[in-house]
């Protein structure tokens, strides 16, 4: 009998555990991804983004300093609306940029044409070319996480094989993959830190947007770019590209781990005769634009910066520009800035 | 006032005789008191004693004949080389101008076919990045990197570029 009572105490006492720990195991275990359950998700994310009507206020950081936080009202109604307003400033120092852009012209308010990218871009399927050199990169895990804008969240967390490297955490609505939340993480050996955050404070989703913001995006209704005219010719190879335009190619003597040759364009414009030679990784990449000809004002003018200044200031986009003879590069990727500052020193001829 | 007036009429006046005639009475009563405008008479009537005691001589009446006829004898017996003297009325020499306009428009037409396309002006925006413009490599690279698995998140990022070059500018 007091076996029996003991065993009961026992079970008791696991399933008191069980029940507490049971809401809480979602959270802590995570599942890695195989390829087609990322193609699944991406393609998932890529409807929900092509489909979902929606208002929300979104809060920005690109410094990672609350400071410098901004506040965007966005209306998104697919395919063509993207409308997005500076709602409102939280911090200091920022204010005079809002009412003026670069030019010194009025910024505030803020009517932003219709995104007409979002159209083609969505068209393609969610990278099946590079989803293998993306699986050898990186690894991708999803674990339930917490309620962002009130609404309960899925965490896919990207984190890079070879570090230091960019990656990427996304908080995806779990009623209809919309992203939520997310963060560009910079992972370090010893250390990662989060590079941008973009996070809805507030969603509501709709079957069509109001009129009135309507009316105000199609005021600003732009042409279609004509894209043809910028894509060139694309090579296979560069020994293709080299027997066919005569033309002496640049390559990178260094290419950081994981990269591959994903592209080739050759293109003569304005009287230039441009190179672009796209590496990726699978998720991150960069472009190695070589300019025989005039070289381009906005180089020009990079490079009469001090050596130090020769990079811009982007966060998640980095760019390096450099001069050698009658050529001019411009390097510009989604990789650390030291890296693609080696990748520009590297570049040697190839004939 | 009456001073400006009395000034103003003798401007105007032809004969000083008329004028005197013409004055009102308190026109008549100020010049009396007004030591400037009896100056002014005084130069006046000085000037027109100076005029109407000059001789009048009268023009011939073939003078312009003879002027002009005189003119050309003159021209006739330059000591000049060429003594014919040819007035060349400028011809238009149509031929050359219809085919220079034909050949200027046909330089445009192929200048705006080989820039443009056959697009209208309408479908072209205006803020077509070209080869000068970073966002020209921006958008190339842009383009390319859509073929990344997870590009379908990088939309947001792609729209705040203008406030990063901003912040870049006032760096």
């Amino acid at each position: 009998m007091q076996k029996i009572s003991k065993s009961l105490r026992r079970l008791r006492f696991l399933l008191g555990f069980i029940l507490i720990l049971y809401p809480f195991s979602a959270v802590g275990i995570a599942q890695l991804l195989n390829d087609a359950e990322l193609l699944d998700i991406m393609t998932k994310i890529k409807k929900a983004k092509s489909e979902l009507t929606y208002i929300g206020m979104v809060e920005i950081n690109g410094g990672l300093d609350e400071r410098h936080t901004m506040l965007f009202k966005i209306w998104v109604q697919p395919p063509s609306v993207y409308h997005m307003e500076s709602y409102s400033l939280l911090g200091r120092g920022r204010d005079k940029r809002f009412r003026r852009d670069f030019r010194g012209r009025d910024k505030a308010p803020r009517f932003r044409p219709p995104f007409h990218r979002s159209a083609s871009k969505f068209s393609l399927l969610p990278g099946e070319k590079y989803l293998s050199l993306f699986q050898q990169n990186y690894i991708a895990d999803l674990r339930a996480d917490e309620h962002i804008a009130g609404r309960p969240t899925t965490l896919l967390t990207i984190k890079p094989n070879h570090l230091p490297r960019f990656g990427m955490r996304l908080w995806y609505d779990n009623s209809n993959h919309l992203i939520l939340k997310r963060e560009i993480v910079y992972f370090e050996p010893d250390d990662e830190s989060i590079s941008f955050i973009q996070k809805f404070q507030e969603i509501e989703y709709a079957e069509a947007l109001p009129d009135s913001i309507l009316e105000r995006t199609q005021k600003r209704r732009v042409g279609t770019r004509r894209r043809g005219r910028r894509s060139g010719q694309k090579f296979e190879t560069i020994d293709d590209l080299t027997n066919k335009t005569d033309a002496a190619v640049f390559v990178p003597q260094y290419v950081p781990e994981g990269c591959e040759l994903a592209a080739i364009n050759y293109k003569k414009e304005d009287g230039r005769k441009i190179i672009h030679l796209h590496y990726t990784d699978g998720l991150l990449g960069f472009s190695i634009f070589e300019i025989t000809g005039p070289p381009p004002e906005s180089i020009k003018k990079l490079l009469n910066r001090s050596s130090r200044k020769r990079t811009t200031r982007q966060k998640f986009q980095q760019m390096v520009v450099k001069q050698q003879n009658h050529h001019s590069f411009l390097v510009l990727g989604n990789f650390p800035r030291v890296q693609l500052r080696k990748i520009a020193n590297s570049l040697e001829a190839q004939h | 006032m009456n001073c400006a007036k009395i000034q103003k009429k003798l401007d105007e006046t032809n004969s000083l005789k008329d004028f005197e005639q013409e004055l009102a009475v308190e026109e008549k009563n100020h010049l009396n008191e007004c030591a400037h405008c009896q100056d002014s008479m005084a130069r006046y009537r000085g000037a027109d004693n100076i005029v109407s005691n000059m001789q009048k001589i009268e023009p011939p009446v073939n003078i312009s004949q003879n002027y002009m006829a005189g003119l050309f004898q003159k021209l006739e017996n330059d000591e000049r080389p060429d003594k014919t003297v040819k007035i060349v009325k400028p011809r238009v020499q149509w031929a050359f101008v219809r085919t220079a306009l034909a050949g200027v428009a046909g330089v445009l037409i192929i200048f705006g076919v080989w820039r443009f396309g056959f697009h209208s002006g309408s479908t072209i925006p205006s803020e077509y990045p070209t080869s000068d413009s970073l966002e020209y490599y921006v958008e190339s690279f842009n383009e390319v990197s859509s073929l990344n698995p997870v590009y379908v998140v990088k939309e947001i990022e792609y729209d705040l570029s203008d406030y990063e070059r901003s912040d870049a500018e006032d760096q």
